[in-house]
């Protein structure tokens, strides 16, 4: 009977230098790192087409149906413009947005946060694998091999063999064409029906006439002093006149004598100084539909005319 | 030589060696398979088969074609341990009379202990530390056996009279436990065209050295599995513990052994990493010695490769 080899023999081989196993090693992570950044990015793109997607169909809904419950417009909050005027250090104009666009913007940014958040923390690698049939099972061994700082001769290896099924492998893969364009040409058509909408003004609803009520024809609230320009509008600047107009004003000469009677409020008194005739008080008045322009001037005159009518007496021999 | 040309050619040549098994046992392509897994993630394996299907022809092919000493081992039930493991003798020299240990058959890389279940259940034990340990204890001295070493085991599933059923403790340091089947008629028809014209014997050429199959030993054991396969592998395990038709599950040393026989079913089939395939394919080899079936799910006809498959979806 043939001894046998009790001894353990040689491993089959020269073993390769750790360095390279180590160089192997780096490499495979740097290459896992650019696939999870490749997963990265085909999570980003699906979520945003969606977001897109979603955003339209939420506008156009909103847009077509007008539930009465939410109004048409949305005006900016004060919190968000009052910091900008005073970024800007001048007054802006209030912004209002239709309901429908930013219900569908709302939405679609939280779809695209929520999707993209979904997509990445689900297993990339595996996703990566998925679309690549040349590295299934060995693209997550290497993963899993280098998070292990695994240096072997197997684990050289599997490193060499994933880094030569990557090089013949794509990422173009990770997004489903079908599926995005199938996505992109619902975008389109929600695009142009969008359009259709905003220009025909259609409403499957019963509601109310649209309020086209402008900012500028709500009662302000503000009783403070108000911006000239804001309400008489932009100055202008104006060229003086140049035109002369002549006026031409008849009177009479101050010798013409004048025939006037005049009446006065009899008086039971005729002290000295009364004279002869009948002085009729006379009142100036005015039409009762005519404004008072100017109270104080019209009692003035009245004093005057009294003065001269008595200063008249007086002088009549 | 380049690591990966070193792992190649390794590679190729257990290819090359399973190829020439081939040309001499016709059919029994899974079990040559799992035979050759056995040996790559030095473990031991249980054949089980009726008489006549080949066993012996193919593991000494096997030791043939990888430069292994084989020995076999007939058991009995008046099989005593000192006649596996050796004992010591009297033997006369010039200087007088030594003890000398004379070392029984166990001694060789590749033991077939044909009908194990044959031989007295302490005949059985003294197999235990020999394929445990990989070592014998005679007459108080230890005594390292070669390597690799590998136990091929046979039991005839019928004419249990007169028989020792392998206790749990011993069956489940078989890492497999093969079933060979009948061929099919035209493997069958080649058999006996191959085995009573011309030759006695279809010659085979040495593929493998031992010091080569004890690298690829080492290189299976290096070779990295992806955490989920892993963890698939040990939640199989674990299931047949609460598995209501399996009365007895499999212990730890199940999940090691699907593990590393999937790591050389891998190596076998020149990948560098394993995958859910070997996982499943190992499953029920690992699995169907190291389970007891509830008796009611006997009683219905399910086997313990069945409750493996229906554990396994």
């Amino acid at each position: 009977m043939d001894k046998p080899d009790t001894n353990i023999g040689e491993n089959g081989g020269e073993e390769p230098p750790e360095s390279e196993r180590a160089q192997a090693r780096e490499r495979m992570a740097a290459a896992i790192a650019e696939v999870r950044r490749e997963g990265k990015k085909a999570a980003f793109v699906y979520a945003i087409v969606d977001a897109v997607l979603l955003f339209l169909l939420v506008n156009i809904l909103l847009t077509v149906l007008s539930p009465a419950e939410l109004p048409t417009q949305v005006s900016v909050p004060a919190a968000v413009t009052d910091p900008v005027e005073a970024a800007v250090g001048r007054s802006v104009p209030a912004l209002s947005f239709p309901t429908g666009a930013v219900v569908g913007i709302a939405i679609g940014v939280c779809w695209l946060i929520g999707e993209y958040l979904y997509r990445v923390r689900q297993p990339l690698v595996e996703q990566f694998e998925a679309a690549n049939a040349n590295v299934t099972d060995a693209l997550r061994t290497a993963r899993d091999a280098v998070e292990d700082e695994a240096e072997t001769r197997m684990a050289a290896r599997l490193y060499e063999d994933v880094l030569d099924g990557l090089k013949q492998s794509s990422s173009v893969a990770l997004v489903d064409s079908r599926r995005l364009l199938g996505t992109l040409v619902v975008v389109i058509l929600l695009s142009l029906a969008t359009v259709q909408v905003a220009v025909v003004d259609i409403g499957l609803l019963d509601r109310d006439p649209v309020e086209t009520e402008s900012p500028n024809d709500r009662p302000s609230q503000y009783e403070g002093l108000e911006d000239g320009d804001a309400i008489l509008g932009d100055s202008e600047d104006v060229q003086a006149g140049d035109e002369n107009l002549t006026a031409e004003i008849d009177s009479t000469g101050g010798d013409e004598e004048i025939d006037r009677s005049q009446s006065f409020p009899s008086s039971d008194t005729e002290g000295p100084g009364s004279g002869s005739g009948t002085v009729d008080s006379q009142q100036a008045g005015f039409a009762g539909q005519e404004d008072v322009e100017d109270a104080d001037l019209i009692r003035e005159y009245n004093l005057r005319i009294r003065d001269q009518d008595t200063d008249d007496e007086d002088t009549d021999p | 030589m380049s690591p990966e040309q070193d792992i190649d050619e390794l590679q190729q040549k257990i290819a090359n060696a399973r190829e020439q098994i081939s040309t001499r046992i016709v059919g029994q392509e899974a079990v040559l398979e799992q035979l050759l897994i056995c040996i790559l993630a030095d473990g031991n394996a249980l054949l089980e088969s009726n008489p006549g299907l080949g066993k012996t022809t193919m593991v000494r092919t096997v030791a043939e074609v990888t430069d292994l000493q084989f020995s076999r081992i007939q058991n009995t039930p008046d099989l005593m341990p000192s006649d596996i493991t050796g004992t010591e003798i009297i033997r006369e020299t010039d200087s007088g009379r030594e003890f000398v240990f004379e070392k029984g058959p166990v001694f060789a890389n590749v033991v077939l202990a044909d009908e194990i279940n044959r031989a007295t259940p302490k005949t059985q034990a003294a197999l235990l530390e020999a394929m445990q340990e990989k070592q014998v204890t005679a007459a108080g001295e230890t005594y390292e056996l070669p390597r690799p070493f590998f136990i091929l085991a046979t039991q005839n599933p019928i004419d249990q009279s007169g028989t020792y059923a392998l206790p749990e403790a011993q069956t489940d340091r078989f890492m497999l436990k093969l079933l060979v089947d009948y061929p099919d008629y035209d493997e069958e028809r080649t058999i006996v065209d191959m085995y009573t014209a011309g030759a006695e014997q279809v010659p085979v050429e040495r593929s493998l050295t031992r010091s080569e199959i004890q690298a690829i030993q080492q290189l299976v054991r290096e070779m990295p599995i992806a955490d989920d396969l892993r963890d698939r592998a040990v939640q199989l395990v674990r299931r047949t513990r609460e598995a209501d038709d399996i009365e007895f599950g499999a212990s730890p040393r199940a999940s090691m052994a699907l593990v590393q026989t999937a790591k050389a079913r891998a190596f076998l089939h020149g990948r560098s990493h394993v995958t859910g395939e070997d996982i499943e394919a190992l499953a029920a080899p690992v699995l169907r010695h190291r389970i007891i079936v509830d008796f009611r799910a006997e009683r219905e006809g399910r086997t313990a490769d069945d409750l493996i498959a229906a554990l396994l979806e």
